[in-house]
């Protein structure tokens, strides 16, 4: 549906130039929600951007649905963008008009007749659970309802795509739930295609399909949310996902001197089984869990574990080998730094 | 008082009227020309709409070289440019010109930064609705403005009071013309303070009516 071509881009800043993408390819299927994360600085609001052309690229294409639309005139590009729904970070709501307003103006400037933008003002402000609150102006809205009011604003124009831009970033965590199970409805039940961008890897675990890493400007990993937080490759996606459990050096240092200290990760059903104490029974093995976590994502659970296998070398051996026929992922584990990666 | 209001009543009410007729008439025009002139600045300004560091440049400096004239001397120094134009250089229509020219960049300066505190988030969410800028200016920029509009313009309009004061030298009346004639010149002291309760009756009642609109804009 979304196609990012080779896309590069370089602002020129007090004579210097910045480049702020870095020849990024990117394709988003029809219907997925599809989740770009980085630190502040690596790219992403420029990324976003790409999409409805709010930055034009200074290299590459843009596809929508097979179409380059940097070569579109002024007309077409209007005419893409109210198929483009897009929310904001800060919400981008006129302090001047109600909810209702807020929701019928820019339906009445592209010339949208009375009873349908009437019509579409019930139905979203209903979608997004604030029909009591129309007459209301924003400043007497919480956080989590301006944007509820801007994602409605965003779905009036009955889009095809919906950009988010760090929508549930100045949220608190329990309205940042609210506001992630509202997109993943409207994904579901409007069968919108979502890209959004954010910083919290929250929001990429409850919501997103696919999942891209951004850093420096350029796509370092890319993947099924699954696969990419079960198993990470590049040194910025660990960091992202370290934040649960972080084993001191000394313990993996003293743990590492007799046996040996394995990572297991473990995708979906594989979650239920108890391999561990299969581990005694069969290969009389003392498994001992350090530390470990379990997270729910859109597509299933993903747990990792770090264990110490105290044991010889080829009942070591053997017990690896029993783990990985099971579908178990195992990794060792010989320095803190692979442990901070490895656990999530 | 009665004798009073006998002898000066007619002179203070016409004085009135006419700093109101030449206000009025001045702010009218000079919105229409400022605030265009100020969503100008704001469009073209560095990482503005459509910046254009010449034409803002340009505009910023004709605004600075005209507001550094004081309103005194602007009046004499454009009067062949206001004989070409109105055809005269006395009475109302001969100080209109002036003031306007003293106001309209003055009310550009006040709409440009009246402008520049609409939020530029709001107006990047319209940009991305694919609404185009014709209609942003005017249904997100003045319109999340309106409330600072409103102030701008009354400030303005007490800077119109006061300078419609001077329009007395062309002869074009108005109270601040009656205090320097009748209360200076001819020493009626009672006839300058009446005329100064009046400007101060006007400045006040302006600035209030212009705060609680203000204050009904910012929301309703």
């Amino acid at each position: 549906m979304i196609a990012l071509k080779q896309i590069s881009k370089t602002f020129t800043v007090n004579k210097g130039t910045v480049t702020a993408l870095d020849d990024v390819s990117l394709t988003i299927e029809k219907g997925e929600i599809f989740g770009i994360i980085g630190r502040s600085g690596a790219g992403k609001s420029t990324l976003i951007r790409m999409i409805n052309l709010l930055e034009r690229p200074t290299s590459g294409q843009v596809e929508i649905e097979g179409q380059d639309i940097t070569t579109l005139d002024k007309k077409g590009l209007s005419k893409l963008r109210h198929r483009i729904g897009m929310i904001f970070q800060h919400y981008n709501l006129l302090k001047t008009a109600t909810v209702e307003d807020n929701v019928a103006i820019p339906l009445r400037l592209e010339g949208l007749d009375k009873r349908s933008i009437s019509e579409r003002v019930d139905k979203y402000l209903d979608i997004v659970g604030l029909t009591d609150h129309r007459k209301h102006y924003p400043e007497q809205l919480s956080g989590g309802q301006k944007q509820r009011v801007a994602i409605a604003r965003a779905l009036a124009h009955e889009p095809d795509i919906l950009l988010s831009d760090e929508a549930t970033s100045a949220l608190d965590p329990e309205t940042t739930e609210s506001i992630l199970d509202l997109l993943l409805e409207i994904n579901r039940e409007l069968g919108l295609t979502i890209f959004l961008i954010t910083h919290e890897m929250e929001v990429i675990e409850r919501i997103c399909d696919r999942v891209a890493v951004i850093d420096a400007g350029k796509i370092v990993e890319e993947g099924d949310v699954l696969d990419v937080f079960s198993d990470p490759q590049h040194p910025t996606t660990r960091r992202f996902l370290k934040a649960n459990l972080d084993v001191p050096k000394e313990v993996v240092d003293v743990l590492s001197s007799h046996g040996t200290l394995v990572n297991l990760s473990f995708i979906g059903h594989q979650t239920e089984q108890a391999v561990l104490a299969e581990l005694t029974k069969r290969f009389g093995l003392l498994p001992n869990i350090i530390g470990g976590g379990i997270k729910k994502l859109k597509g299933g659970l993903v747990g990792n574990l770090l264990v110490h296998l105290d044991g010889d070398q080829a009942q070591t051996d053997q017990a690896v080998r029993y783990l990985e026929a099971s579908g178990v992922k195992v990794k060792e584990v010989t320095n803190h730094a692979a442990v901070l990666g490895k656990l999530g | 008082m009665l004798q009073f209001w006998g002898n000066w009543g007619d002179l203070i009410w016409t004085g009135t009227i006419q700093t109101l007729t030449m206000t009025g008439i001045a702010l009218v025009i000079s919105t229409l020309i400022g605030l265009p002139l100020g969503t100008l600045l704001v469009l073209t300004r560095p990482n503005g709409r459509l910046a254009n560091r010449y034409f803002y440049g340009a505009l910023s400096s004709v605004i600075n070289v005209v507001r550094s004239i004081p309103f005194i001397i602007l009046l004499f120094f454009i009067l062949p440019f206001t004989r070409f134009i109105m055809g005269t250089t006395i009475g109302v229509q001969g100080v209109l010109l002036p003031l306007i020219v003293f106001t309209a960049p003055y009310i550009a300066r006040l709409m440009e930064s009246a402008l520049l505190e609409v939020d530029r988030g709001v107006v990047e969410a319209y940009e991305a609705m694919g609404i185009s800028t014709r209609k942003i200016i005017w249904y997100v920029l003045i319109r999340e403005a309106r409330s600072s509009i409103v102030l701008g313009l009354t400030i303005a309009t007490i800077g119109l009071i006061g300078a419609t004061a001077m329009a007395g030298l062309v002869g074009a009346g108005g109270l601040g013309d009656i205090a320097y004639q009748y209360g200076h010149l001819r020493f009626e002291p009672e006839v300058m303070y009446v005329t100064i309760f009046v400007l101060i009756l006007l400045v006040q009642s302006i600035q209030s009516f212009g705060n609680r609109l203000a204050a009904r804009l910012k929301k309703a």
